[in-house]
């Protein structure tokens, strides 16, 4: 199997942007990921393109990564349209990774756009609860929101989080989401600001959660031997993709548990060998929830890390440096390269705005989507290596 | 494996998903390994035999979780209450929960409740 790597990648920030469409969106984030890997647009051999509501919410059901592509002159080639609700992103590096490690192409390129603004609210919502099964959600109000809150309920009902550990994950993802001129919010805020703040779903406040966001990402891999010089090296040394199963009265393991268990074992590393990490936290107090499922800490112990500062940016494993879904913002189908990109940006040691954490090495990302009545209905979780020393 | 029954299943539009008399959700359970699921499905999510016959789950259900949602949406008023059930015999279903006590905390004995007529939602649960 051939060795495959991140050679470039490119955002368009996150956030509210009314005049900007899905076009322009990408326009940006392809630019400056081919810019960064210093490629071109005819060097791109496939690509794979993730969005999750553009057909809801643009009407563009069909062909929308051959639609907004041809904006950058991208065509000819194939292109793969992927969605996975919010974990699409992933889905598509995944499968640009495959490409290209299965030797089908040199150089493939996965990117991830979504426009959640829209005229009406309510439209955007009933959008997100297309990521659930309409025959068992229809009519009952379903918000992701809600299934956040659901999970946490049991741990707080259990006693193992309080709600002041969720003021403290949200206070910790907008301190680091402060530090990322790509976020889509860039306030630091206070433990009493977080409670203060209306309710959504309890325990879950406003400032706990992401919100209706705009934005693109996008990844340009290559054969890990073909990368073009100009950055440090980061190669993709595990990939692993599940979906969620039904409830069982016997707890079974989650996705991302899966996921986990098959990235550790492919690379042959466990959680201590982690330097960096982004986890998916679409509600901040749910990056505890995975402290637990990637084996950061034993079950039960996600408070006790966190209140530790060992997943701070300074930490011996920062998790979510970007500020996460929660800050840096989660527009659905670019998500998980967003994810993707700031890893890369970590292990380069480019990471600006005074959140590049210590000299990482190994970095994991973690992008779930959509719901099965408890489970994500999707998982994928990647490790990207820095592969040159530090100096 | 004999695959073949699952082609013999009603359209999933034309199956009963409530027992309305009975206040009871009718789903399926597999006659190979138990396993139950709500709505009804073809083959077996666990043991992948389709070897499922409809099943009637219920009245009596424990709420696992629950949360109270107050951002709206069009029909429902806030504030809600959304909960997760393993109704008795079957799986864990999600729904609103009417009625619970401020002071509530899971494990929570709840009872399922049938709409009368063809509303929104069409089932919730109810303090037992």
């Amino acid at each position: 199997m051939t060795n495959a790597a991140v050679a470039g990648v490119g955002m368009h920030p996150f956030g509210r942007f009314p005049e900007a469409s899905l076009k322009d969106l990408v326009r940006t984030a392809v630019v400056r990921a081919l810019d960064d890997a210093g490629l071109g647009t005819k060097d791109i051999q496939a690509a794979y393109s993730s969005n999750g509501m553009g057909g809801l919410l643009q009407g563009q059901e069909q062909i929308r990564g051959q639609s907004v592509l041809r904006e950058v002159g991208i065509e000819g080639i194939p292109i793969v349209n992927v969605e996975n609700a919010c974990a699409g992103g992933s889905t598509a590096f995944r499968e640009a990774v495959i490409a290209v490690q299965a030797g089908v192409v040199d150089t493939a390129l996965a990117v991830g756009f979504e426009k959640m603004f829209v005229e009406d609210r309510n439209r955007t919502l009933a959008a997100l609860e297309t990521a659930a099964d309409l025959d068992v959600v229809s009519g009952l109000g379903l918000q992701f929101t809600a299934v956040y809150a659901l999970r946490l309920r049991k741990r707080l009902d259990e006693g193992s989080l309080t709600v002041d550990d969720c003021v403290q994950a949200a206070v910790k993802s907008h301190y680091n989401g402060s530090l990322n001129p790509n976020a889509q919010h860039r306030k630091e805020v206070t433990p009493e600001q977080v409670l203060a703040s209306r309710p959504i779903a309890e325990p879950l406040t406003l400032l706990m959660c992401s919100s209706i966001c705009d934005g693109a990402a996008a990844v340009v891999i290559t054969r890990s031997d073909k990368v073009p010089t100009g950055h440090p090296r980061v190669t993709v040394r595990a990939s692993a993709a599940a979906s969620g199963t039904s409830w069982s009265a016997n707890p079974q393991p989650t996705s991302a548990e899966r996921c986990a268990r098959s990235v550790y074992e492919q690379s042959g590393l466990g959680p201590e060998d982690l330097d960096v990490a982004e986890v998916h936290d679409a509600m901040a107090p749910g990056e505890l929830l995975y402290y637990e499922q990637l084996g950061l800490c034993e079950p039960g112990g996600a408070a006790d890390l966190l209140r530790s500062g060992a997943t701070a940016l300074t930490g011996r494993i920062a998790v979510n440096p970007s500020g996460g879904l929660s800050s840096r913002g989660h527009p659905v189908g670019a998500t998980g390269l967003a994810q993707i990109a700031e890893l890369t940006w970590q292990l380069r040691g480019e990471a600006d705005g005074r959140r590049q954490v210590d000299r990482p090495r190994i970095a994991l990302a973690q992008n779930s989507g959509g719901w099965l009545e408890g489970e994500s209905a999707a998982c994928n979780i990647h490790i990207l290596e820095r592969v040159d020393p530090w100096n | 494996m004999e695959l073949n029954p699952a082609l013999d299943w009603a359209p999933t539009a034309e199956r009963p998903r409530f027992d309305p008399a009975g206040h009871r959700l009718t789903g399926s359970r597999c006659t190979a390994c138990g396993a139950t699921s709500w709505p009804a499905r073809a083959v077996c999510q666990q043991c992948g035999q389709a070897a499922t016959e409809t099943a009637q789950f219920g009245p009596a259900g424990t709420l696992i979780s629950f949360t109270t949602v107050w951002v709206p949406r069009p029909g429902l008023e806030v504030p809600y209450t959304l909960g997760q059930v393993v109704v008795e015999g079957g799986p864990a279903v999600f729904g609103h929960v009417r009625g619970l006590p401020a002071d509530a905390r899971t494990p929570f004995r709840v009872t399922l409740r049938i709409a009368a007529d063809d509303v929104v939602p069409p089932f919730w649960f109810e303090p037992a």
